[in-house]
C-alpha cells in the first residue's frame, strides 16, 4: 500500500459560518493505481487533493504515505497544477532545476536530469525558453516535466488538462499514460482530479466519485477496460454512463 | 478588527484630545480658537487644487491618448514635469504669481498652484494609461454595435478611467497634504507671506517653540486626513471596483463600519452628472463646427503664447546666468553628489527594513489586520509636518546628518513599503503551492521565489520613493528653528539658501535645473531599464 487516506474531514470557516467541505473520506492508494477523483463542482475534489499532498491540513483524520504522515516537502509526492504555476522569471530548464535544488541536486547533475524530463515530455529545443513564450499545452508539459523530475512515487494532478484545447490534451494524456505504464520511469501511482468523466474513464483504473458538498465517497469503481482504450467502444460508454448516473 | 473601526477609534481619540486642549486651556494660547478656520481654509485650497488637477488630468490624458501627433510631445513633457522636484521651482512660481497679482490673492494662487503641481501629473498619466489599455474586445464590441461619439464617451471612455483616477486621487491627496504644509508660508527674499491655514500654523508654532500647540494642530490635520480616508476614499475605492476589468468575481473584503450605499450612490450621482456635462460639451463641440474651430485655435494660441513666454523668460535668464555665473554655481556638482549619497544611504536603510516587513505584513493576516491601518495612519501624516519635532530632538541630542536621514526616510519609506506589500499580495497562490509542495524553503525560496516576485513592485516603489526623497531633501538640508539656521551641504541647501537666505534667483534656477537633470538621468539610466525588465520578465500574467 502506497498511501492511505483515513477518515479525512475538512470544514472551512468564513464570516462565522462553518462549511463542511469533506466528510469522512477513506480510501487507499496501491502501487500502479491511476485514480481519478470526480464529482460535481464544489464537492471538495481539489481540497481533497491538496490535503493528500499536504498543502492543507484536514480538520480531522490523516493522510499516511508509506505509513508516515504526509508532509509537503516529501519529494516522493509531486503535484501538477491546473494553471501550470510556472515561474515567469525562470526559463524551462531553470523552472525544473529549481525543484531539484531542495533534493541537493545542483549544477551538471541537475541540468542532465532536467534535460532528461524535458525530452520525456517532448519539449527538446525549448530548454532556454521562458514560460511567457510557450503555448498552454507546452506550459503544461513543463508542469509535467517539473513534477516528474523529482522522480515521485505518487503524482497528484489538479485538473491538469482543463485549461488546454482538446487536441493538445489528448496527446498529453496518451504521453502521460505511457510514462505511467513505463516501469523504469516515475511515477508509480497517479491521483488526478477532474470534472471530465470521459477523461476519467479513459485514463483511470479506479474512479472515486464524491457526492455534492459535503464530499463523501459515493463509489470506488475499478475500470476493467483494456488498454489502450477506445472511446468509440460501447463498453467505454457503458462505463461513462455508469459514472454519470452515480454523480447525478 | 475591522479597519474602519480602528480608524474611527483613532479619530475619536484625537478629537477628544484636541477638545481637551480647547476646553481646559492647558497652555492658554489664543491661536487655538482659530484652528477650525485654519482647517477649513487649508481644505478649500486642497479641494480647489484637486478640482483643477482633475480637469487637467482628464483633458491632458484624453488628448495624449487619442492624438498620436500630440502624444509625441505630451508624454515626454509629462515625464519631465513629474521629475521636477516641485518644491524647488516653487519660489520662482510664487514670484511670478505675486508679480502678476499682488497681495494675498497672488499668494493664495501660488499655494493652490503648488498643490496642483503635486497632484496633477500622476492623475494625467492614470487617465492616459486607462485610455490606452482599454481591452481590445471592448473597443471592437463598441464598434460593432455602433457605439460612437458621445455614447462611447459615456459608456466606455469615462468609466474606464475611474479605477486609476480614484487610485491616483488618493496618491495625489497625500502628496497634496505634504505640499500644503510647505506652501502656506512662502518666503521670497526678505518678504514672508503667510496664509491662514493648518500648514502655516504647524510651522509657526514649531519655529516659535510652542510644541504643545503644534501637536494640537498636528492632531487636527490627522483628523482631517482620516475623516477623508474613511468617508471619501474608502467608499470611493469600493465604488470604483465595479469599473475594473476583473471578471474573476473575487470580492474584496468590506472594510467599513457602516453601510456605504448612500455614499456610493452619491459618487454615482456625481459621476453621472460629471459625465453628462462632458457629453453635452462633446455634443456642442461636435455640432457647431465654428465653435470647435474657435475653441481649438483659441486654446492653441493660449498654449503657444504661454509656452513662448515661459521659454523666453527661461532662455533669457539662462543666458544671463551663463554670462555671469554665480560663485556658488561651481559647488553644484559636489552638492549633487553629497545629496545623492545622502539619499542613497537612506534608500538602503529603507530597502533593508521594508522588504522583510512587507513580506511579514502581507503573509501574516493577523498582524496585518492591525498593522496595516496603523501604518496607513502614520504614513498619512505628511512627513514635513513631523520635521520640526525630529529636528528639535536631534539638534539637541544628536547630529544634523542623522536628522536629515530620518527626515528623508519619512519621505521615502512608505512608498516602498506599501508597494512591496501589494506586490507580495499579488503573488499567485499556486506559486506558493509549488514552493511548498516541492520543498523550496529558506534561502532558495527568497532567492528564486519571493525576491523575483517582489521585483516589479520594488521598482515602482523605488521610483516613487526617490521622487519623494528628492522633494524631502529640499526641506531636510536646511532648517530654521527658533531663528537659528541648521544646514547640511547639498543641493537642497544651495537651493534653500538662494531662496530664503541670500536671495539669488540665478542660483535657484541653476539648482533646480541641475537637480531635474540629475533626476531625469537617473530615471533614464537606472529606473526605466529596470522597469522594462520588470514588466517583461517578472510580471505574472
Amino acid at each position: 500500500m502506497l498511501a492511505e487516506i483515513k477518515n479525512v474531514s475538512k470544514t472551512h470557516e468564513s464570516n462565522g459560518n462553518t462549511i463542511q467541505a469533506l466528510d469522512n473520506i477513506n480510501f487507499s492508494v496501491e502501487d500502479n493505481d491511476f485514480i481519478c477523483i470526480v464529482g460535481p463542482s464544489g464537492c471538495g475534489k481539489s481540497t481533497l487533493l491538496r490535503i493528500i499532498v499536504g498543502l492543507e491540513r484536514p480538520t480531522s483524520g490523516e493522510v499516511l504515505f508509506k505509513g508516515e504522515p504526509i508532509s509537503t516537502d516529501n519529494p516522493k509526492v509531486a503535484m501538477v497544477f491546473q494553471n501550470f504555476a510556472l515561474f515567469p522569471w525562470l526559463n524551462v530548464t531553470e523552472n525544473i532545476e529549481l525543484v531539484l535544488e531542495p533534493l541537493e541536486l545542483r549544477g551538471k547533475k541537475a541540468e542532465n536530469k532536467a534535460c532528461k524530463y524535458i525530452k520525456a515530455v517532448g519539449l527538446d529545443g525549448f530548454e532556454k525558453v521562458y514560460p511567457r513564450e510557450l503555448s498552454g499545452g507546452m506550459k503544461q508539459r513543463v508542469g509535467f516535466a517539473r513534477a516528474l523530475a523529482v522522480e515521485p512515487v505518487l503524482l497528484c494532478m489538479d485538473e491538469p488538462f482543463s485549461s488546454l484545447d482538446a487536441l493538445t490534451s489528448q496527446n498529453l494524456k496518451d504521453e502521460l499514460l505511457m510514462l505511467w505504464a513505463d516501469t523504469s520511469m516515475p511515477p508509480d501511482a497517479v491521483i488526478m482530479v477532474t470534472h471530465n468523466i470521459e477523461e476519467a474513464v479513459y485514463m483511470a483504473n479506479r474512479i472515486i466519485i464524491l457526492s455534492p458538498r459535503p464530499g463523501k465517497v459515493v463509489a470506488d469503481l475499478r475500470i476493467g477496460l483494456e488498454r489502450p482504450r477506445n472511446r468509440k467502444d460501447p463498453e467505454f460508454y457503458r462505463w461513462v454512463d455508469k459514472v454519470y448516473s452515480l454523480i447525478v | 478588527m475591522k479597519k474602519g473601526y480602528f480608524i474611527l477609534l483613532i479619530i475619536i481619540f484625537l478629537i477628544s484630545v484636541t477638545l481637551g486642549f480647547y476646553f481646559f486651556d492647558f497652555f492658554d494660547f489664543p491661536e487655538i480658537e482659530l484652528l477650525p478656520y485654519y482647517a477649513v481654509s487649508s481644505f478649500m485650497r486642497m479641494g480647489i487644487a484637486y478640482f483643477l488637477a482633475l480637469c487637467f488630468a482628464l483633458s491632458y490624458g484624453y488628448i495624449a491618448a487619442t492624438n498620436d501627433a500630440a502624444k509625441k510631445l505630451m508624454l515626454p513633457v509629462l515625464d519631465v514635469l513629474q521629475s521636477v522636484p516641485i518644491l524647488g521651482f516653487f519660489p520662482a512660481a510664487v514670484l511670478l504669481f505675486i508679480n502678476i497679482i499682488p497681495g494675498r490673492p497672488g499668494v493664495e494662487l501660488a499655494s493652490v498652484f503648488l498643490i496642483f503641481t503635486s497632484m496633477a501629473w500622476n492623475m494625467a498619466f492614470g487617465v492616459y494609461e486607462s485610455l490606452t489599455m482599454i481591452p481590445k474586445d471592448l473597443v471592437e464590441a463598441s464598434d460593432s454595435f455602433g457605439i460612437r461619439g458621445w455614447q462611447r464617451l459615456e459608456s466606455l471612455t469615462l468609466p474606464v478611467c475611474v479605477p486609476k483616477l480614484v487610485y491616483n486621487s488618493v496618491m495625489s491627496w497625500s502628496a497634496g497634504w505634504f505640499f500644503l504644509v510647505a506652501s502656506e508660508i512662502i518666503s521670497s527674499g526678505s518678504e514672508t507671506h503667510t496664509l491662514p491655514g493648518i500648514g502655516s500654523f504647524l510651522i509657526e508654532t514649531t519655529y516659535s517653540g510652542k510644541i504643545a500647540l503644534m501637536l494640537v494642530g498636528l492632531s487636527v490635520l490627522i483628523i482631517m486626513i482620516l475623516l477623508l480616508e474613511l468617508f471619501i476614499w474608502k467608499p470611493m475605492q469600493s465604488w470604483a471596483d465595479k469599473f475594473t476589468f476583473d471578471y474573476s468575481g473575487e470580492k474584496k473584503p468590506g472594510e467599513f463600519i457602516f453601510s456605504t450605499r448612500i455614499l456610493k450612490n452619491s459618487f454615482k450621482l456625481i459621476f453621472e452628472t460629471f459625465s453628462k456635462i462632458m457629453v453635452v460639451l462633446y455634443i456642442v463641440f461636435h455640432k457647431f463646427k465654428l465653435l470647435k474651430t474657435i475653441l481649438k485655435s483659441f486654446s492653441f494660441i493660449v498654449l503657444f503664447s504661454t509656452i513662448a513666454y515661459l521659454t523666453y523668460i527661461f532662455v533669457n535668464s539662462l543666458i544671463k546666468l551663463i554670462l555671469i555665473l554665480p560663485p556658488d554655481a561651481y559647488s553644484i556638482p559636489l552638492a549633487i553628489v553629497y545629496s545623492f549619497l545622502r539619499l542613497g544611504v537612506t534608500y538602503i536603510i529603507c530597502v533593508a527594513w521594508t522588504i522583510p516587513a512587507a513580506y511579514y505584513i502581507a503573509k501574516n493576516k493577523k498582524a496585518s489586520s492591525y498593522l496595516m491601518p496603523l501604518m496607513e495612519v502614520v504614513a498619512s501624516i505628511p512627513a514635513i509636518a513631523l520635521f520640526p519635532v525630529i529636528v528639535l530632538f536631534f539638534i539637541r541630542y544628536g547630529d544634523m546628518e542623522i536628522a536629515a536621514v530620518i527626515l528623508i526616510l519619512l519621505g521615502m519609506q512608505w512608498y516602498l513599503l506599501f508597494n512591496l506589500i501589494a506586490g507580495v499580495k499579488t503573488i499567485p497562490g499556486d506559486m506558493e503551492n509549488v514552493a511548498a509542495s516541492f520543498g523550496i524553503k529558506g534561502k532558495l525560496y527568497w532567492k528564486k521565489v519571493i525576491l523575483p516576485a517582489m521585483f516589479p513592485s520594488f521598482v515602482t516603489g523605488s521610483i516613487t520613493a526617490w521622487g519623494g526623497g528628492w522633494n524631502t531633501l529640499i526641506v531636510a538640508e536646511y532648517i530654521v528653528f527658533k531663528g537659528q539656521e541648521f544646514h547640511l551641504f547639498g543641493i537642497g541647501y544651495l537651493l534653500d539658501k538662494a531662496t530664503f537666505g541670500t536671495p539669488d534667483s540665478g542660483m535657484v534656477i541653476l539648482s533646480v535645473i541641475s537637480m531635474t537633470v540629475t533626476i531625469i538621468i537617473l530615471n533614464k539610466l537606472i529606473w526605466q531599464p529596470l522597469y522594462r525588465k520588470a514588466l517583461s520578465k517578472y510580471k505574472f500574467d
